[in-house]
């Protein structure tokens, strides 16, 4: 394959991840906006550990995601949304390669310590999505409440990407149909 | 099964017919302003000029409201969670560390009141009255002058156009699956959060599968048609902003102003 194939793989890639996640989003719509976020699509915040093209993809599907869905809280939503995800994307890529490389190296498989993996999407999103959701609700933002919805948020995604993205990464891992795209 | 992406309702209504990207920004200052504003006044005025806007776009009242619906328990939460942390010189009710107060209830509802202006705002500029491509050549748009900095707005153009695209159809194909794997036994709607989850996997995986399958014929074709990104690419539907974009924009400017001189006492 030539860089320009490469590069418009990656591009249609991405674009079908977007979607994916919009779909899912859009289609669970009741259960994935709320206080506590219980977004499926969430889960899909691991697919950079194995692709590239994974971190661009669930991005824009956040971006709009959170564009077209009616019960979005304006610009400051959907951009910190965003931005919370493409850093949790960017930090994944670069634990799932650094995990893929040492279990390599240490010859065991890196299913083992796959469960961090989660983790920056988690934190991402409870430092960004869980800080400034109290200021779009609240007048006077209390430590308690900056606390509490911190906390919710970071619930809410641990739940999802344990619970859902953690198995869909190992069947997706042991299908190997991201290394055949690489 | 029927599947239809955002709430765009059709019209030729100004509001419809105004360049994407003068709503986005319009957006954007709708919520900049309101969240500028705190007294009475004001804010019944932006709800005039909200009203105002729903009726000249022909958007029914109704389907502006029920965008509101998925926000309705959050803004009584914000109005709950305002009533019991609002500090004021007399409670209505105290326990523990709660204590309920008038001031409190009046900064809850504005709060309430300013969340749902702001959905209701968002969603007449945005997705009721903007297709999804339209908003997504809007970006674009808006996006083009960082191209010059090396950021690839066309390509996230493209991105999202395809995500657009393909939204109908992977939703088409989640239906079949979960219907092909009902068939076969699987249960979605009973059992705890772990089975349930489980299930959604059964649902994802054979999703993804063919997502990418889908995604490698469009590359194939995109090269088979010679696609070589942004460069020299001309379009079907060209943006280009009219009267109307710069009447809509003066009007919107003066009422904002006005807001802002009512809060600020600045006359």
């Amino acid at each position: 394959m030539n860089k320009h194939q490469d590069w418009l793989r990656t591009l249609t890639l991405s674009g079908v991840i977007a979607g994916l996640y919009l779909a899912v989003s859009l289609l669970l719509a009741p259960i994935s906006f709320s206080s506590v976020q219980f977004r499926v699509a969430e889960a899909f915040t691991l697919i950079p550990a194995l692709s590239p093209a994974g971190v661009i993809g669930v991005s824009l599907g956040c971006f709009l995601a959170n564009l077209l869905n009616p019960g979005n809280l304006g610009p400051v939503d959907i951009a910190g949304g965003t931005l919370a995800t493409l850093l949790a994307g960017l930090l994944t890529r670069r634990l799932g390669r650094k995990l893929l490389q040492d279990s390599k190296a240490a010859g065991h498989p890196w299913q083992k310590r796959r469960l961090l993996l989660p983790l920056p999407t988690i934190i991402c999103n409870m430092l960004i999505v869980g800080s400034y959701l109290p200021f779009l609700l609240l007048e006077q933002v209390s430590p308690g409440a900056l606390a509490l919805s911190v906390l919710t948020v970071g619930l809410g995604e641990a739940g999802v990407l344990y619970l859902i993205g953690l198995p869909l990464l190992d069947a997706l891992q042991k299908s190997r149909i991201f290394e055949r795209r690489a | 099964m029927t599947f239809t992406l955002g709430n765009y309702y059709p019209g030729a209504s100004l509001l419809h017919k105004l360049d994407p990207r003068t709503k986005i920004l319009a957006s954007l200052l709708l919520m900049v302003v309101l969240f500028m504003i705190n007294q009475p006044l004001p804010l019944v005025i932006f709800g005039l000029f909200l009203a105002f806007m729903i009726a000249m776009s022909g958007v029914p009242f109704r389907l502006v409201l029920k965008s509101v619906r998925p926000v309705v328990f959050l803004a009584v939460f914000a109005w709950a969670l305002n009533v019991f942390t609002t500090p004021d010189d007399h409670y209505w009710f105290s326990w523990s560390f709660l204590h309920a107060s008038p001031q409190g209830f009046w900064v809850g509802l504005r709060m309430a009141v300013r969340l749902f202006f702001l959905v209701m705002a968002t969603q007449l500029c945005l997705t009721l009255t903007t297709t999804p491509l339209e908003m997504a050549d809007g970006i674009e748009r808006l996006l083009r002058p960082l191209a010059r900095l090396g950021f690839p707005s066309h390509e996230l153009a493209m991105m999202m156009s395809i995500a657009l695209r393909f939204v109908p159809t992977l939703a088409d194909e989640t239906d079949k699956i979960m219907k092909a794997q009902s068939s076969r036994g699987a249960d979605y709607d009973t059992g705890g959060a772990i089975a349930r989850a489980r299930g959604l996997v059964s649902v994802l995986i054979p999703l993804f599968v063919s997502a990418l399958k889908r995604a490698d014929e469009l590359a194939t074709a995109m090269e088979a048609r010679c696609y070589r990104g942004g460069e020299g690419r001309t379009r079907l539907h060209v943006l280009r902003f009219s009267n109307k974009d710069i009447g809509a924009s003066l009007a919107l400017l003066l009422v904002l102003a006005l807001l802002l001189v009512l809060e600020y006492g600045l006359l």
